[in-house]
């Protein structure tokens, strides 16, 4: 569901760059984190939009800037950023909750020089477009059954060896 | 040269040992960098 | 000739194994209680289940025969064996049960990869896992890198006769004390002071860096174990390359190092023999090795011309040369770019370093700097022979926590094992291709799978065929247990078949 939601947000991203900008030659392409990583040779330095989960949280770089990972299908991808840009952003993804949707603008480094050769995106614009929600559990009796079986199974399995080494005992 | 025996015990010089293994690591690892380093700027 | 195994033995492996599944079932417990003290009820139920699952057939196992049955060389083999797969099975049960892998054998190859730490992973949505499973997937790093057989029965078998041939038989050849729970103790030790070390600085980093105290502590402790214990694993699906940053880079190669230092190495300069460091066959092998590689590597991406300046080159190519060489197999790069941007010089020297490993009875795989020290030797010793007069003696002389001469069984040894280790390589790949993948791709990732390194093209994915998956999970096995005790179970197993030719 939401994947298809994505796609249709990429999508009428997509249909908006393309129809209503007659006046702007130089719109950032809009692409997949996974495309960015794919295309990194072609995409070198040049400005993409993006949209994914912000995970983890905002790290703590040089100065006044952090880097802030942003994941989307499985690919994950450092996005540097200045302070204020990462504070819009509220939810992180982890185990507990999804993180706050993110849409970046950015400049795309194949071999970043300003962070020891990494592939990264540097960010010109950050827009938070959805918020992170909670991430439910799925507890399944089941599964407390099979343990319990287990450990019973241990206790008698116990019990018996103790009773053959009584037994032994007493025969000698 | 005396040699050590097996059988004395590995805990009595560990600390030393220790920052031995520590600095030798990052004195190798230094030495690779320039090395890297040097190759990439005359190359 | 061969051994008739009896139905006694028979029993008494079943025993040993017993004992072995119950140690990995109490493992369990430390996810268990990182689990409910996060408050994360559902890993929690998994590692209960797992726990119960393990324990209960553990116990059931060990019926087979009765207390303290004797466990003689031939039979510790086949229990190391089976033991390290029995392991792998019910580790994989609590993975396979938290819904973040495709299947029971995606599972399995997770355990296994973490066990013999590898690192290569098949785990999807790493970046949504419970801190529950990720504890499990570095505490394995942290049994297997140590020995899991060893690291399960030094306890329950601390007066018994079984552990040394156990410990033997587990690819840690050399004894570093005249007993085989002594050895445990200080190899345990050894790691101890290292894991606290590491994690102490890696948490001081996280923390500045504005993680969250728990967070900060669990991923230091985490990226110390995969480290030190040459394992690879991370928590997130980036790997190394989810920090951006050197210092974490700069630690965690720290303790790569020291990770694949010898345990007897540790153990002389330990004791005050510094000059064993610089003496030592083994390491002036393995600083060659690295030292000629990283030269490669550096010349490789220098040429690509992506970087722009040395700096960058240094922090790649050394981080990914000492990765790939001490077989840890942390990434700062994304796995297609070893192919697509780096390829070349810099990739070859990676397959190398790969294959050579680090050094023997560390954590390190490959086919070992030891061995590879040896090998040389002996070919200067054989030219020089040919070149002397027949009359001469011509000696190799090698340093090895004392001065010793080159045996000839020594060199056949090391010979048979380096080539066992190639001919899996080859084997790996030819299998990769077979599957449809290139083959450069396909050889760096059975080297990667065979000597326990974990780097990845992106061959490794929960997409590969299954047939691939069974293959890493068979390379990785073999790889650990540098083949012995395999080939010893797999006779065990022919052994209907050839004791009958044999008669």
């Amino acid at each position: 569901m939401s994947r298809e939601c994505t796609a249709a947000v990429v999508v009428a991203a997509l249909l908006w760059v393309v129809c209503s900008a007659p006046a702007y030659a130089a719109q950032p392409v809009v692409v997949r984190v996974g495309d960015i990583v794919q295309r990194a040779v072609e995409l070198d330095g040049s400005e993409v939009t993006f949209e994914g989960e912000a995970i983890g949280e905002a790290l703590r770089a040089d100065g006044d800037s952090v880097w802030v990972n942003v994941l989307d299908e499985g690919t994950a991808i450092g996005v540097w950023m200045p302070d204020d840009m990462a504070e819009q952003i509220e939810r992180f993804g982890a185990y507990r909750q999804t993180g706050d949707t993110v849409r970046v603008t950015g400049v795309v480094n194949l071999a970043c020089d300003r962070h020891g050769g990494d592939l990264d995106v540097h960010a010109t614009a950050l827009e938070v477009t959805g918020s992170g929600e909670p991430r439910s559990e799925r507890l399944r009796p089941l599964e407390a059954l099979v343990g319990a079986i287990g450990f019973a199974c241990a206790g008698a399995a116990a019990l018996v060896a103790r009773t053959r080494e009584r037994k032994r005992f007493e025969e000698t | 040269m005396p040699e050590i025996s097996p059988f004395q015990s590995p805990y009595k010089h560990w600390r030393s040992g220790l920052l031995l293994e520590i600095v030798a690591a990052a004195a190798f690892i230094c030495l690779l960098a320039l090395l890297a380093f040097v190759l990439a700027a005359i190359s | 000739m061969w051994v008739q195994r009896t139905r006694d033995d028979v029993r008494a492996i079943a025993r040993y194994l017993g004992m072995l599944v119950i140690g990995i079932g109490i493992l369990m417990a430390v996810p268990l209680v990182t689990a409910l003290l996060l408050q994360e009820h559902a890993p929690a139920l998994d590692y209960f289940a797992g726990a119960g699952l393990a324990i209960g057939f553990g116990s059931v196992l060990m019926l087979a025969a009765p207390k303290r049955v004797p466990l003689n060389a031939s039979n510790g083999l086949i229990v190391t064996a089976l033991g390290w797969l029995f392991a792998a099975l019910f580790a994989a049960v609590p993975l396979a049960l938290s819904g973040h892998y495709g299947s029971y054998l995606d599972a399995l190859f997770e355990s296994m990869s973490s066990l013999t730490t590898s690192g290569l992973t098949l785990v999807q949505d790493l970046d949504h896992l419970a801190n529950a499973h990720n504890m499990w997937r570095h505490l394995m790093h942290l049994v297997g890198g140590q020995g899991i057989v060893v690291a399960v029965l030094s306890f329950a078998l601390a007066h018994g006769g079984g552990a040394v041939s156990l410990y033997l038989a587990e690819g840690r050849d050399e004894r570093i004390m005249p007993n085989v729970v002594n050895t445990a103790r200080f190899i345990w030790f050894v790691t101890a002071v290292y894991v606290l070390l590491g994690t102490t600085a890696l948490s001081a980093l996280n923390l500045v860096r504005g993680m969250g105290a728990v967070r900060a502590t669990l991923h230091a402790f985490w990226a110390t174990v995969a480290t030190f214990d040459t394992g690879g694993f991370g928590p997130q699906s980036q790997n190394a390359l989810y920090y951006h940053s050197g210092w974490f880079e700069w630690i965690t190669t720290m303790l790569m190092l020291a990770g694949t230092f010898n345990f007897s190495l540790h153990a002389d300069i330990w004791r005050g023999d510094r000059r064993e460091l610089f003496k030592n066959t083994e390491v002036r092998t393995l600083a060659l090795n690295i030292f000629v590689l990283s030269v490669l590597v550096s010349a490789g991406l220098a040429a690509t011309r992506a970087f722009g300046s040395g700096l960058e080159v240094a922090r790649k190519g050394i981080y990914h040369v000492l990765s790939a060489n001490t077989g840890t197999g942390h990434q700062t790069l994304y796995a297609v770019q070893w192919m697509r941007d780096y390829g070349g010089l810099g990739f070859v020297a990676v397959v190398l370093a790969m294959a050579f490993g680090g050094m023997a009875s560390s954590t390190a795989g490959g086919i070992k700097a030891l061995r590879v020290g040896l090998i040389g030797k002996g070919v200067v010793r054989w030219v020089k022979a040919a070149l002397a007069p027949p009359s001469a003696v011509i000696v190799a002389r090698f340093h090895h926590m004392k001065s010793r001469i080159l045996q000839p069984e020594m060199l056949a040894s090391a010979l048979m094992i380096a080539t066992l280790y190639i001919v899996t390589y080859v084997t790996g790949a030819l299998i990769g291709v077979a599957c449809g993948y290139g083959v450069p791709e396909s050889v760096f990732e059975s080297v990667s799978a065979a000597a326990n390194v974990g780097l990845s093209t992106g061959i490794t994915s929960p997409s590969m065929p299954a047939a691939l998956k069974v293959t890493y999970i068979v390379q990785m096995w073999a790889g650990r247990l540098e083949f012995i005790a395999l080939f010893a179970l797999v006779a065990a197993l022919l052994q209907p078949v050839i004791g009958r030719r044999a008669r």
